[in-house]
Order: C-alpha cells, then sequence, then structure tokens
C-alpha cells in the first residue's frame, strides 16, 4: 500500500477540518523505462520513478486541488490542511466513516513482468525491429525503435469510507521508419501496445512491426497524392478506430455534455446514427491499452454502451459529471497523473462489429478510397467537425484495390458521418494511442469493423 | 521555496557523484502552478500544484544515461546515480557525448519573472478569469456558452550544475488568461478560443482576451465548406506560428545528424523565398520562452534559422555541437522528469512591412485560413502536412463569408517556398515563439 489507512485517514480528516462536501486522496507511483533506438545504437533511455499525490476537496461545487511529491504523512497532512484553509468559510469539521479496504480486480494479466527485466533483453527488442525494417528494403534510411514499460499503482481514498489500489503495468513498442527514393521522403510507424508485459513482443514480435512500417514507408514513395474532393470511403478493421474517437468518442464526454458544448448534448435516447451502429466504451477487455481495475476517482471499471443500434444510450461520466447529471458512474474518471484533475475520458471505444463480409464491403464500391491505416486526429466537439489523418490509404477501382495514395485527409461533421455509414464489417480491428484533453494524455486503445461511408470530404492535392 | 536548501541538495548531489567517480550534471526544479476556472462569475476549480525533483545525468563508457527522482534522501539519490549509470553502459558510445563547460552566463537585461506574482492572493487571479468571462458575454448575444475561463501561472527556479564546474541558476514566472466560448445563431454553433500571456496577473487584460474568443467564435457563425481547389491563400499568424512550432524538430542538429529531419543536408541551400527569415531568439524581450540559459545550463543566444530564404544555421545542444561544431546553447527542459531536448526557445519569423489588409488585397480571390486542427500530425522528417481548416473566403482583395470543414494538405518547404509577402502583424504567441500572417501563392484546399 503507498500509504497506510491511518496515514489517509489523518490526511482526509485535516481536508474536512473547517467542512466540505467530499474529499479524496490519489496517490501514484509509475516506475518505467523508456528506450529510443536510432542510428543503428540506443541514444535516448530514461528510468525513473515519478511518485506523487494529489487531493482534491469539494465544496458547494468549487473543486479545490492541491498536489506535492512528498508522501509522509505531517507533509500529506499539511498539504490537507492548507486546502482546507481555501474554503471561503469555516464550518465544522465533517466526519468520516470508517475506510474499507475495496478489492479490485485486476482486468489484465501480466505473464513476463518488464520493470524488473535486464535492459539487454528490452534493447534486443529494438536491435531486431531495426533490422528487419533495414532488411525489407534498401530505401530504408532511417529506423528509429522505441520501447516504453511502466508500472503504475494508484491508491485512492475518500470520505465517503473508500479505500481501494490498482496496479496496472503498461507495454508499448513502437517503430518509426524513413524512406527515401531521390528527393522524395516518406514516413511511416507501427505500434504495438497494452496493459500487459514483455509477452507483447511474443503476440506482436519485433520484427513484424519493423517489416511493416519499412513496407509502408515504401509505399508511400510510389504512392500519388489523395485527390481532393467527395469521395466512398472504405476503412478497414486494419485501420482501427480514429474515426469512431474523433467523430463521437469525444462528444459523448460528459463534461462536453454537461456544459452544452457537444452536439449530442440533449439527445439522449435519439437517432445519432445509422442503425448498423453500436459504440461500446469498455475497460475490462483483458491486456488492452485502455484497461484498468478501477478509475483514477476510485470506480471499478465496466464496459458502456454508449450507442445502440443507432440510438444514444449514456455519455463517459466522471464522479463531477455523474452528480451534476444526476446519471450513474460508468468508470471514465481518468487523469495523466497525480498532478491532474480527473475528467471523463474514453478507454477502450469501439463500433461493434456488424453483418458483413469485409471482403464484399470493397468489393462493392467502384470508385473510392480504401484506407488501412489511420493516423491522429482531431474534434471541434461543439461543431461535431472532425479531422484524421489516413497513412495508408489506396484508391478503390472496380471493386478492387488499385493505386496507393498519401497526404490523405478525411474531415466530417460526427452525427452526419456517422448515420451515413451504410456497411458495417463482422470483423474488428484495434489500435492503440495516447488520447490528448485539456493538455492531459491517457493510454487508450479503439477499434472499428470494416466500414463503407458513401460520402465523405477527403482532403488531397487539388487538381 | 527554499532556495539555499535547494543549492545544498545540489552540492550533496554533486558531492556523491564526484566520491562515485562519475561524471555528471544535476538538474533541480522547483516550482508552483496555480490554475483557476470560472464559471457564472463563480470560482469552480482552484489548483496548486507544487514540482520538485532532480533529473541527473552520468556520462560513463563514453554513453549518457538519465535517471530522475522526487525524493533527495542520501539512498534515493545514490540508487538514481545507478539507474542513470547503467542506462549510460547500454549507450551507443560517443565521444560528443560530454559534460559542458562552464560559461557565464550574461543575464537578460529585462526582468523574466513578476516579483508579486509569487503571492497567496488568489482574488486578483480569480478576478481576471471572471472579467475575461463577463466580457465574452457582454461582446454579442449570440454568445451561449463559455467552456471555460482560466487563469494560470507558473512559477519556480531551476539550479543546473555538473561535475566539471558548470553551475547556473535562473528564475521565472509567466501568467496566462485563456477562455473558450461558443456562439450560435440557429445553426452549427462555433468555438472562439483566445490566450494572452504575461509575466504576472497585471500584465493580462481580461476584457481584451474576453472580447477576442469572442470575435473568434462569432466570425465562424454560418460557415460553409470551401470549395476545392488551389488559390491564393493569406495564412493568419496564429496558423503561421502553429505550423512553424510543429516543423521545429527539423532544425534539431540532432536529427540533421541522425538524418530524420528534412533539413539534412540542406545547409545553404534556398529553401524559402526570399521574404522569409526564420529566428531562435532566446532574448526576446517579453517572449514566452525567453530564458538567459538553457536546460544544459548554457548562456542562450539567438540563432539565425533561414535567412532571405536560406538555410543558414541549426539549433544545437552540447552532444550535437560537439559533432558538428556548432554553438550550443538549444538545450531544453520541460520537467525534471524529461532528459533535455534539442529545441527553440521563441521561434520567430521576422515581420515585413505589410499590413493584413494588404495581404488580403494582395491575394484578390481565395482563402483567409485562421484555424488548424491537426497540427500534431505534420511529419518533420518529410515535412508533409494534411489539416482540418476555419477561416473566411477572401473576395476581390477583402474578407467575405466564412469557411469551415476545409482540408489543406502540402508540404512545408513547398509553403515556405510559396510565400509571397510576410506581414507586418508579428504577436507573441504562449508556449513560445511568434508569428506575423503570411501571403501564399497557391495553397491546395480541399471542400465541397
Amino acid at each position: 500500500m503507498l500509504i497506510s489507512r491511518e496515514t489517509a485517514r489523518s490526511v482526509l480528516e485535516a481536508m474536512l477540518s473547517r467542512g466540505g462536501d467530499f474529499a479524496e486522496i490519489f496517490v501514484e507511483s509509475n516506475v518505467g523505462t523508456a528506450l529510443s533506438y536510432e542510428g543503428q545504437a540506443l541514444d535516448e533511455a530514461t528510468s525513473g520513478c515519478d511518485c506523487g499525490f494529489g487531493l482534491r476537496l469539494v465544496h458547494e461545487e468549487v473543486t479545490y486541488f492541491a498536489t506535492g511529491n512528498d508522501l509522509s504523512e505531517p507533509a500529506m497532512v499539511e498539504l490537507g490542511r492548507g486546502l482546507a484553509s481555501s474554503l471561503p468559510e469555516i464550518l465544522p469539521a465533517r466526519s468520516i466513516p470508517p475506510l474499507e479496504e475495496r478489492e479490485i480486480r485486476p482486468v489484465s494479466e501480466v505473464f513476463d513482468e518488464p520493470t524488473a527485466a535486464p535492459m539487454e533483453g528490452k534493447i534486443d527488442l529494438l536491435v531486431r525491429a531495426d533490422r528487419s525494417a533495414r532488411e525489407q528494403d534498401d530505401r530504408v534510411t532511417q529506423v528509429n525503435a522505441r520501447y516504453r514499460d511502466s508500472k503504475r499503482t494508484i491508491l485512492i481514498a475518500n470520505s465517503e469510507g473508500l479505500y481501494a489500489t490498482d496496479r496496472v503495468v503498461y507495454m508499448t513498442l513502437f517503430v518509426s521508419v524513413v524512406a527515401r527514393k531521390g528527393e522524395l521522403i516518406r514516413t511511416a510507424h507501427k505500434a504495438a501496445a497494452g496493459t500487459c508485459g514483455l509477452e507483447l513482443a511474443e503476440e506482436r514480435p519485433p520484427e513484424q512491426l519493423g517489416r511493416e512500417a519499412a513496407q509502408v514507408a515504401c509505399l508511400q514513395l510510389e504512392a500519388d497524392p489523395a485527390p481532393a474532393g467527395t469521395f466512398t470511403v472504405v476503412l478497414s478493421s486494419k485501420a482501427g478506430g480514429t474515426m469512431v474517437h474523433e467523430a463521437c468518442g469525444h462528444g459523448l464526454e460528459a463534461d462536453f455534455i454537461d456544459k452544452g458544448l457537444s452536439i449530442y448534448a440533449g439527445k439522449l435516447d435519439q437517432k445519432v446514427a445509422s442503425d448498423l451502429v453500436t459504440v461500446i466504451d469498455d475497460a475490462t477487455l483483458s491486456g488492452k491499452r485502455g484497461s484498468f481495475g478501477m478509475d483514477d476517482e476510485g470506480t471499478p471499471s465496466r464496459r458502456n454502451v454508449l450507442i445502440e443500434k443507432g440510438v444514444l444510450r449514456g455519455f463517459m461520466q466522471s464522479r463531477q459529471t455523474a452528480k451534476r447529471l444526476g446519471h450513474a458512474l460508468t468508470g471514465n474518471g481518468r487523469r495523466e497523473s497525480y498532478r491532474h484533475l480527473p475528467i471523463p475520458r474514453m478507454c477502450n471505444t469501439l463500433i461493434a462489429p456488424g453483418p458483413d463480409d469485409p471482403e464484399a464491403i470493397l468489393a462493392s464500391v467502384e470508385d473510392g478510397i480504401y484506407v488501412t491505416d489511420m493516423g491522429g486526429g482531431e474534434v471541434d466537439t461543439v461543431s461535431g467537425n472532425f479531422v484524421f489523418h489516413c497513412t495508408e490509404a489506396y484508391r478503390i477501382r472496380d471493386g478492387r484495390i488499385a493505386e496507393p495514395l498519401r497526404d490523405a485527409i478525411l474531415t466530417g461533421n460526427g452525427l452526419d458521418i456517422l448515420t451515413k455509414i451504410d456497411r458495417v464489417g463482422h470483423d474488428l480491428g484495434f489500435q492503440v494511442g495516447t488520447c490528448g484533453k485539456d493538455g492531459q494524455g491517457v493510454p487508450v486503445a479503439d477499434a472499428q469493423p470494416t466500414l463503407r461511408i458513401p460520402e465523405i470530404v477527403v482532403g488531397g492535392r487539388a487538381p | 521555496m527554499n532556495g539555499h536548501q535547494n543549492v545544498q541538495h545540489l552540492d550533496r548531489v554533486l558531492d556523491l557523484l564526484t566520491s562515485l567517480g562519475v561524471q555528471g550534471e544535476a538538474y533541480l526544479e522547483d516550482s508552483r502552478r496555480t490554475k483557476i476556472s470560472v464559471s457564472g462569475g463563480k470560482v469552480e476549480t482552484l489548483e496548486e500544484r507544487r514540482d520538485f525533483g532532480l533529473g541527473l545525468r552520468v556520462f560513463v563508457s563514453g554513453g549518457a544515461g538519465f535517471s530522475f527522482t522526487t525524493d533527495l534522501g542520501h539512498e534515493s539519490v545514490k540508487s538514481t546515480i545507478t539507474m542513470a549509470r547503467e542506462i549510460a553502459e547500454h549507450m551507443g558510445p560517443d565521444p560528443a557525448w560530454r559534460l559542458s563547460e562552464p560559461v557565464p552566463i550574461d543575464p537578460l537585461p529585462f526582468p523574466n519573472e513578476d516579483g508579486a506574482a509569487d503571492s497567496t492572493d488568489i482574488s486578483r487571479r480569480t478576478e481576471i478569469a471572471a472579467a475575461m468571462e463577463r466580457q465574452a458575454r457582454a461582446t454579442d448575444p449570440r454568445v451561449e456558452k463559455i467552456r471555460e475561463s482560466a487563469y494560470r501561472d507558473a512559477w519556480g527556479q531551476v539550479w543546473i550544475a555538473n561535475t566539471a564546474g558548470l553551475s547556473a541558476t535562473h528564475s521565472y514566472s509567466r501568467s496566462v488568461g485563456y477562455l473558450e466560448v461558443t456562439a450560435s445563431e440557429g445553426g452549427t454553433p462555433q468555438v472562439g478560443f483566445h490566450a494572452e500571456f504575461g509575466l504576472g496577473p497585471d500584465d493580462l487584460d481580461p476584457v481584451e482576451i474576453g472580447r477576442a474568443a469572442a470575435r473568434k467564435a462569432l466570425d465562424k457563425l454560418g460557415a460553409e465548406p470551401a470549395r476545392t481547389g488551389r488559390v491564393p491563400a493569406v495564412l493568419g499568424r496564429e496558423v503561421v506560428a502553429g505550423l512553424l512550432e510543429a516543423l521545429s524538430p527539423a532544425f534539431s542538429a540532432g536529427r540533421v545528424i541522425k538524418k530524420t529531419s528534412i533539413l539534412a543536408g540542406r545547409q545553404d541551400d534556398r529553401l524559402a523565398s526570399k521574404v522569409v527569415h526564420l529566428v531562435d531568439d532566446p532574448r526576446l524581450p517579453g517572449g514566452f520562452g525567453s530564458t538567459p540559459a538553457d536546460g544544459e545550463g548554457l548562456c542562450t543566444h539567438r540563432v539565425s534559422l533561414i535567412e532571405e530564404g536560406r538555410l543558414v544555421g541549426y539549433l544545437h545542444d552540447t552532444f550535437s555541437a560537439a559533432k558538428m561544431h556548432g554553438a550550443s546553447g538549444n538545450s531544453v527542459r520541460t520537467s525534471y522528469r524529461i532528459r533535455p531536448r534539442i529545441g527553440p526557445m521563441n521561434l520567430l519569423l521576422l515581420p515585413g512591412d505589410d499590413p493584413l489588409e494588404a495581404l488580403l488585397e494582395r491575394a484578390g480571390d481565395g482563402v483567409y485560413v485562421t484555424e488548424v486542427l491537426g497540427l500534431h500530425t505534420v511529419d518533420p522528417i518529410s515535412g508533409d502536412f494534411s489539416l482540418g481548416a476555419a477561416g473566411r473566403r477572401i473576395e476581390k482583395g477583402r474578407l467575405g463569408g466564412p469557411l469551415d470543414r476545409m482540408a489543406l494538405s502540402g508540404n512545408m518547404l513547398e509553403l515556405l517556398g510559396a510565400v509571397e509577402v510576410v506581414g507586418s502583424d508579428l504577436e507573441l504567441f504562449p508556449g513560445g515563439g511568434g508569428a506575423p500572417s503570411v501571403l501564399l501563392r497557391e495553397l491546395s484546399v480541399a471542400g465541397s
């Protein structure tokens, strides 16, 4: 335990010594290693333990928050007392029920714990990725392979009697390849990540990541600029779920709903997407990057159906938004670290598989664009307008994959695009990422089946 | 903050390194941040964050290993050194990994902190956030909602010392006021965001910030998609600064050495049109990133990157300077937890003589781009970008109706080459750096 029950109690009492509706302690220890291998040598390496805590005091809808690194009881109590003194008035101290330890079930099993494993083995993974990328094609001019592991232990105690701890182990392998032909330079990335240990490298060998990144980078050397205009687009399940993440995921985060800053606000139980579209956020999927036992406010993780057959069913909540909106907790209160306040965030977000054969979806398009890898994206939740970048795409001609395209970006409006989706495959493909919001990054995964969008704006090169 | 005690901490770390016979560099950070957000005139959240920690680099076996800790006790520091040492032994050995030589630090000829900022008085700060919100609402009845109206500040001191005798320290403070509002008149609501900064709360003009955010949302009401095509374009100064920041890793000599920059091997080449002059100026009065010393404790200096369109320099740290015979001073630290990296302090596109109106007039018919989405996807290795965008039409040299859902794509070098005129409307932005608006001969725009 990061702090004892007795310490937790003393700190909570100090925080509520001048009244207040709710007090919470969030303690975190994050131990990890990050390695970068570039130019065929280990060129960056960091290792360390980031430990600290954040204290949150809520009184009459005002949140007071303070953080520190000194986990000794006197230091924590002092910060708690300081927080209490920021309340505008002095009220009688609030009493706290006995703190009871709550059992949190870990959702991901870790077979080969990376934190204590020798450095040589970790570096070897990067050497293997580098070598296979270089062997794949002699137009590969640079490879950057990155490794990261971390073990994040959190402890949450609050004035409602909660005292619980959760531990999640993260591992990431990332390969970025630069290919060159004359003046032309193209890059490609492939990543594998999850809440798991070194066994990730067996499931998704670094050689495979290196090879795939090299193939895409070299393919991009031959690719034509994507055309600009409106096209039928097929998103392959291989491309992951950036589209669902941007087109509706952010808009279903309840802080945007609470403030009326989402196109989905006020649309509960209304039709917001095609009948074929069911959207789920699920932090209980074993091994996925967005999974955990409890969220960063102590709410156990669960599977939440957000859109069911096109009908809006619910939002992703933190304690604050759930209370304000009068909704149940969903386990989506997440924070980057003890330095930040929790806000509603996605975990593993996906569109559920549908009835169609992915091959048949592709074959159904006479002229269009086939997207097999998506990069980053961004959304303005108020208007619902979003963009995402296609890092691997092809022209579809007569139902077949034709020439590769580069620099394609898709832009549209979430409500409009989700309503237009007219074919949904029976497959499902995951991608991993770190989602940024309000200056906080959290690990996520997202997934989609193969989808057909009859028309969407493709930002390519205008003729 | 206890400066004297922190110096003692640092001395103990250096003594320990010396007694272990290890060459090393210690970076100690002691900083505080506050953030106050207001909703409906009342405080919504009040955050106070203290960061105190040690970042340590050791140079052994020809490599450099980095580790960090928040616990400055003897045992903890010792195990941090051991960890950094283990890492260094696995690094690719290179004689360029070396300690920075001590140099005198020229103080900045202007203040870099607000003496009054380190105060516990929150009422003045709360009032700034409340006034921004009030002003945004008062600007126009179509302003509907305020997502966040917030004041934040950071103040702190850093100490950098190494076993070669280098020792530097400097302190800083910054205040930022920002808000995000929505406006609507029946159709799709639109968002406006505006932020301004200064050394302390008194440097902020909340009325101006509130009004600017409201204006940005109002200006986009009724926006339509642009027509697909290649058109003359004016990029607003915020967009130019964002694009240059996204390209800035390409100026890192570290990336040039590893050939992961589009600018590798292009020294002295003509990259941009003649009107483009780009510098990094860490000693810019009023610059957000202004600092007397860099992340390795070296004196900062102005670096010319592009002169009359020609690439004339890269940004260096001690490692890259040793390899390429450059001048170091561009090592950036964002936290004790993150190893120093090469980067600009205040990346600045030098302004020309023409006001924005003259740029619009010369464009004739085209688009004026005021916002872009997806800047993090700009690739500093190939220079390729594809972005979502919003802005206004330019019709007969004047601003026309609003546009959104535009998609822009191209390459940063092509874009620099297409610059016809650099405007005079230079503005400095929070985060570091500044730019004026620019006129592009042609930009590829996708829409309906």
